[in-house]
């Protein structure tokens, strides 16, 4: 099965109908309960609340305040998640806390239907229900909800979809800012110094850049030791491909490839360009590529 | 073994992405786990059985009726502390399977249990003696059956909450012994001994280990309820049985408690992974020595 050999993430890719990629992280159903137990708490305290209210008027409308307190309790229960979806894009309170929202599996904004009734189908997501005759109540009464419905139909689907989302066509997806990340910095001069004791026709191929962005961009939270131990897997490799000294910093050493793959050839584009902009009659497109589609050392001039 | 074709996409994530990857986990891999945690847990359960079985020995719904829950919550409670605190032994043989089927290698059960069975003897060493699972044992096997059982209750619950503590702090000694193998003792004082090598792991992460400890126990026993109690529905809705009998509790409440005890094992083994790659930089690492793999081949 395809499906079968594919990296366990919690990432999917939407397609939208304008052809545009997006890449989201779905939540799943222990990233949801947070924002479950927040509304939760919402919607008790406001019943609460309410229940004190009423309880004090009782005295003076009677019996009417326990009808109210009723039928506000049965709003609150079925439609305090769907009228906030639909009121705040997706999002109840306990999602905003959180950083999650609903969307469709299309990655569109959900519409007031669809925040209506994936909350009204919660019920089914709640069952098997424990009945109150376990405990020495009244037989057949379901008060005590296990959620196994919803944990079960989460874990089948590639979009953690309970019930609710599956019929309405919707997922939960994290809104999460850090994953772009730009070019890293090299603070250590002799990186750049190195730099141009590299061959100058060594192809950087397009694992090797990947591993060497993933190395600067974390090597300035490892210790000196675990940066020593970690860099020496690539550096003796390299070092000996290029006929350098032994006792070369192997961290320094892939620094410095870091330094010629991605920056010195990025500032010279960068040059070029602001060259060909100050010049109203250059023709940008002809003199230079804008832009690279895999990161390669050229020879130096 | 390709070091950076892994079944799971490596980066840091926070427990409830890694819970909720688990359950990815899990799904794919039902099976070989389930075998792997009844190679573990079988004989765990049956001493349990054997330890604390005679508890149960007040039918459920008399106790419902005589209004004396207090008493039929005995034998659960007392069936957590036994499971939490074996769950790491039991888990043995999942961890080493799900150690190589993160590289996308799946051993057979022949191979997982002779890869546990080399390391043995520190497995025993640090769960049985080291964390005194040993003793839990014959606490609870000393105890006169049908006795009153409150001395002994502070006993045991006061020793699985300070294991419950030191497992918080110490959570991956089942990865470091079984997957990273290192020596119980060395006479080079430079060589990483599995001692040191807990206090290297653990050491600087404490407090975030302790937190995520305690996210995952209150998710697994809301997990382990969520089970029971709907196996406590089927037995209703189909022999109509809405009250437990003493034999559904002795069968189906450990079978609860050790379904969630794989859940676990899964998760704790994720979140090794992602101590690694946050303290260690474990992924570039990976990258780097494939990517050094690749470079050591000769151009055909």
């Amino acid at each position: 099965m395809v499906g079968e050999n594919r990296q366990i993430d919690a990432t999917i890719e939407v397609v939208t109908p304008e052809n545009i990629a997006f890449e989201y992280q779905v939540a799943g159903p222990f990233r949801r309960l947070p924002a479950f137990l927040i509304d939760l708490g919402i919607r008790a305290a406001f019943i609460f609340l309410l229940w004190i209210m009423l309880a004090f008027s009782t005295l003076v409308i009677g019996a009417f305040s326990i009808m109210v307190l009723l039928i506000v309790f049965f709003l609150i229960d079925w439609f305090y998640g769907g009228l906030f979806e639909a009121l705040m894009n997706g999002q109840t309170p306990g999602k905003r806390v959180m950083g999650i929202r609903v969307l469709t599996t299309d990655g569109r904004p959900i519409n007031g239907l669809q925040a209506i009734l994936r909350n009204v189908l919660r019920i089914v997501d709640m069952w098997p229900m424990v009945s109150l005759a376990t405990f020495g109540g009244p037989a057949h009464v379901y008060l005590l909800p296990t959620y196994l419905v919803g944990l079960v139909a989460m874990t089948m689907t590639t979009r953690y979809q309970r019930v609710g989302d599956l019929a309405c066509g919707t997922m939960v997806v994290v809104e999460d800012p850090h994953w772009l990340s730009g070019v890293a910095e090299i603070e250590d001069a002799r990186a750049f110094e190195l730099a141009s004791y590299l061959p100058a026709d060594y192809q950087v191929s397009r694992t090797l850049a990947r591993a060497l962005a993933h190395y600067v961009d974390r090597r300035r939270f490892f210790s000196t030791l675990r940066r020593r131990e970690v860099a020496r897997h690539l550096g003796d490799p390299l070092l000996r491909k290029f006929g350098l000294p032994s006792d070369t910093s192997h961290d320094l050493l892939l620094c410095s490839l870091y330094y010629r793959t991605f920056i010195s050839e990025r500032s010279a584009d960068e040059e070029h360009l602001a060259a060909a902009r100050e010049s109203p009659f250059l023709p940008i497109q002809e003199q230079m590529p804008l832009a690279r589609k895999s990161p390669k050392i050229s020879p130096r001039a | 073994m390709q070091l950076d074709k892994t079944e799971l996409v490596i980066r840091e994530r926070g427990i409830l992405d890694l819970l909720d990857i688990s359950l990815r986990v899990i799904k794919r891999h039902w099976q070989p786990l389930c075998v792997t945690m009844l190679l573990g847990g079988v004989p765990l359960a049956l001493i349990n059985d054997w330890l604390i079985g005679w508890m149960i020995n007040v039918e459920y719904s008399e106790a419902v009726a005589n209004g004396n829950l207090m008493h039929v919550f005995l034998y659960p409670v007392h069936m957590a502390c036994l499971v939490v605190i074996e769950t790491p032994l039991a888990g043995a043989f999942a961890t080493m399977f799900l150690g190589r089927a993160i590289f996308m290698e799946e051993l057979g059960v022949r191979r997982i249990v002779k890869n546990v069975l080399v390391m043995w003897w520190p497995l025993l060493w640090y769960h049985v003696v080291g964390r005194g699972i040993v003793l839990v044992w014959l606490l609870y096997a000393a105890v006169p059956k049908y006795s009153n059982l409150s001395v002994f209750e502070i006993l045991a619950f006061g020793f699985t909450a300070c294991y419950c503590l030191l497992r918080a702090l110490r959570p991956f000694a089942n990865e470091i012994v079984l997957l990273e193998r290192n020596p119980m003792r060395a006479s080079d004082s430079t060589t990483m001994t599995i001692s040191k090598r807990m206090s290297a792991l653990h050491g600087m992460a404490g407090s975030d280990l302790f937190v995520r400890w305690m996210a995952s126990a209150f998710l697994a026993f809301l997990l382990m309820n969520s089970l029971f109690g709907a196996i406590i529905f089927l037995t209703g809705a189909f022999l109509n049985a809405w009250v437990p009998s003493p034999t559904m509790l002795r069968i189906f409440l450990p079978l609860s408690m050790w379904t969630v005890a794989m859940f676990v094992t899964t998760s704790r083994f994720l979140n090794y992974l992602d101590l690694r790659i946050r303290q260690e930089g474990w992924e570039v690492e990976l990258r780097l020595r494939a990517e050094a793999s690749r470079l050591e081949v000769p151009n055909l």
